[in-house]
């Protein structure tokens, strides 16, 4: 038996939306088959074991989710000061917590060195002079750099997760009779729960694929600061096979997040 | 217990002066929409405060500008159904009467028991494993409702409760609401637009 | 020996063939020049003048790495001289058929050690060195890299590679000292000359030194070789030769 096919005007698409949705995604799509089809994968398990490319993969997993972990600590009380308190200059203060997202990744290494450079940053002179601590050349300026860069991306998502939560459900629990505190656990982080991870998600791909500020403020030093994305560049003189084997592993983790999330970082409740 | 309002409630460019005083009885509210009916609850319930007068429970000062005393909506042991639906979305019916009864102090494997005991009552008791997206909008409000009257509640207020359901089941639960607003001690206050409801519920209405 | 006659017969053929040839027909169209980083304040320079005498010719530059470069131009960079900082880079070109002929010598350059202005660390000597926090020197397989391998084992020095950051090629290099907290980088005499008053310069004894040879050749299949054989006909004259010497290149 045939369904009738029912007609919907609000869904009909015209014909060039078709062929330009096409094009982009065809666009998008052929360099990833492009990287796929140059892995070798005979011997992919062992470019990835051995050598530099084993450290590289071992310092951006521990220096990625550090830097998350950074970055939770501090959006989460950002996001609620942009999503719930309104200030003067709130719109400003918005605009420049996104800035690391839309600043070249480069620029944003230089700006790090202003700031937290042994040298002559603004901070890291005095840190250097009182604790003897350096952040650049070292594992601790890639989480910074990390951080930096990925903050944005979480406040983002979490800052509209908030403000998509209607004020009943805080209100409902309050004259049950809980406190500020046991409403913010009990109520509050529980509905943000699907924002938070999304948010985290996001930062942490972002982290780990961080290459301009990384390189610019914690350097290119195998072991301590030489991360995947900094390795692949290298690598693709030297050994490009290595390189591309790299270059998969970190486009797997990518697609992996992003199904993972399932669209939820566009908004869509599960 | 008695419950009196005598004071300005101001809503960024609105303002209305309202003077109750409710005893152990049920007091119906009804007027046009806009006028101020769920800002009174609210102030009640603690949600907003007074801009000018004072608000009393039983003598104890719970909003007061002049003295600058609040008494916040936590600690003010209010029975609340909002007009529009505030069930958990994350818990089930059953989870959601728990929650309200833990948030007062109640024993889980208690809490656990009085809800569904609440839910079967109200009869509703089929639908307690059922997150609120899965419900229909009366199931839910009948839902809220319950919620509402847990705990034994000092003061009682419903925000249209009855609004969504269909001609079938209105009777039904108009008379079990009324039987469990007997059995409860102090005032309360149902805002609603329905005359037959407000007839079977109240013992006296204002008109806003 | 015979390298040596051989480039002095080619200058002593380009100082013919330039004057010239400008003079005759004058030389028109665009070329593409890929030269090492630690070529690109000389070769701006030699670009410039270039066309000061051939007013037609557009000459685009590229610099990057001699190992960068070399890998764009077997994937297919549309590329028409190449000037490397070692010959080995040009000699991969050569194996793969890419170059037109044998790679030319035209300049030479040695080794030295930036330090931060003041020398706060008070570097006095290659082994110095060791004792630093962080060394900046190219990638391992970019040619000033390579060098600096060799100096710092013929002078005995040996820095744990978790004190080397690895730019990607000699301004990078030079970079993580001049706007970075690198304590120290060896980079070419040439670019210590051109950091000026940024960085204070370490001599490395010329007993563990090395003197690097730069190489450069037209690439196979370019769109205007004659434009191309012309302009590296420049740089092994006596004008292109002057210009390199104004920034510090040692004679080829």
């Amino acid at each position: 038996m045939s369904k009738a096919k029912v007609r919907d005007v609000a869904s009909s698409t015209p014909g060039f939306v078709w062929v330009g949705a096409a094009l982009g995604l065809a666009f998008l799509l052929l360099p990833l088959v492009g990287l796929v089809r140059r892995v070798a994968w005979r011997g992919l398990l062992g470019n990835l074991v051995e050598g530099p490319a084993s450290e590289a993969l071992r310092l951006s997993l521990v220096t990625s989710v550090i830097a998350t972990c950074f970055v939770v600590l501090l959006g989460l009380p950002l996001a609620w000061v942009l999503a719930r308190i309104a200030f003067k200059g709130r719109s400003l203060v918005r605009a420049l917590v996104m800035l690391p997202m839309v600043l070249p990744p480069v620029v944003g290494g230089v700006a790090l060195l202003g700031a937290y450079g042994k040298s002559n940053g603004l901070l890291g002179s005095t840190l250097y002079n009182l604790f003897g601590l350096q952040l650049t050349f070292s594992p601790l300026g890639v989480i910074v750099a990390e951080a930096f860069v990925a903050l944005p991306f979480f406040v983002m998502a979490v800052e509209s997760g908030l403000r998509s939560i209607e004020p009943k459900f805080e209100e409902s629990a309050a004259v049950m009779g809980l406190s500020s505190t046991k409403r913010f656990s009990r109520v509050t982080l529980r509905l943000l729960a699907p924002a938070l991870l999304a948010g985290t998600a996001v930062a942490w791909a972002r982290a780990l694929g961080e290459f301009g500020a990384t390189i610019t403020f914690a350097g290119n030093i195998e072991g301590r600061t030489q991360t995947t994305p900094l390795a692949v560049y290298l690598l693709l003189e030297s050994d490009p096979e290595a390189a591309y084997a790299l270059s998969l592993v970190l486009l797997v983790v990518c697609v992996g997040v992003l199904v993972a999330m399932r669209d939820r970082w566009m908004g869509r409740r599960s | 217990m008695t419950l009196q309002l005598d004071g300005r409630i101001t809503r960024g460019e609105f303002a209305i002066d309202v003077a109750l005083s409710i005893g152990n009885e049920v007091l119906g509210i009804t007027g046009p929409n806009g006028v101020g009916k769920t800002s009174i609850l609210r102030v009640v319930a603690g949600l907003t405060s007074l801009s000018a007068g004072s608000l009393e429970l039983s003598g104890v000062v719970l909003d007061s500008p002049t003295q600058d005393i609040f008494v916040k909506p936590e600690q003010r042991n209010v029975g609340m159904m909002f007009q529009d639906h505030s069930l958990l979305p994350f818990l089930t019916a059953e989870e959601n009467i728990v929650f309200a009864l833990r948030a007062r102090g109640v024993r889980v494997r208690d809490a656990r028991a009085v809800a569904t005991n609440q839910l079967e009552a109200a009869g509703i008791g089929q639908y307690r494993g059922l997150l609120p997206h899965q419900l229909s909008g009366g199931q839910s409000q009948r839902v809220c409702l319950a919620r509402a009257l847990v705990g034994s509640p000092s003061v009682v207020l419903l925000d249209e409760p009855l609004s969504a359901l269909d001609e079938l089941a209105r009777p039904l639960v108009r008379t079990n609401l009324r039987a469990a607003l007997q059995q409860l001690n102090g005032p309360k206050i149902i805002v609603s637009h329905d005359s037959a409801d407000i007839d079977a519920l109240c013992d006296r209405v204002i008109a806003l | 020996m015979k390298r040596m006659v051989g480039v002095l017969l080619a200058c002593i053929c380009a100082m013919g063939t330039v004057a010239p040839a400008a003079a005759v027909s004058p030389l028109k169209g665009e070329i593409t020049v890929s030269a090492a980083a630690s070529l690109t304040d000389s070769f701006t320079a030699l670009a410039k003048a270039f066309r000061a005498a051939n007013p037609k010719v557009k000459v685009r530059l590229n610099f990057g790495s001699s190992s960068t470069l070399v890998a764009q131009i077997q994937s297919g960079a549309p590329s028409d001289v190449i000037a490397a900082a070692d010959l080995s880079s040009v000699e991969k070109l050569v194996a793969g058929g890419s170059v037109v002929a044998d790679p030319r010598v035209f300049a030479r350059n040695s080794l030295a050690i930036a330090v931060k202005p003041g020398n706060p660390e008070k570097v006095k000597s290659i082994n110095d060195l060791a004792r630093l926090r962080t060394i900046a020197l190219c990638g391992k397989t970019v040619p000033c890299g390579v060098y600096a391998s060799t100096v710092l084992a013929r002078s005995g020095v040996v820095i744990n590679e978790s004190n080397i950051t690895r730019g990607a090629d000699v301004k990078a290099t030079l970079g993580a000292v001049v706007t970075g907290d690198a304590d120290a980088a060896i980079v070419y005499k040439t670019d210590v000359i051109a950091a000026g008053k940024a960085i204070h310069v370490v001599d490395i004894a010329s007993s563990s030194n090395v003197k690097t040879m730069y190489g450069i050749a037209s690439i196979r299949g370019s769109k205007n070789g004659l434009l191309a054989k012309a302009f590296v006909d420049f740089v092994l004259s006596e004008q292109g030769w002057k210009i390199l010497k104004g920034f510090g290149f040692q004679k080829p």
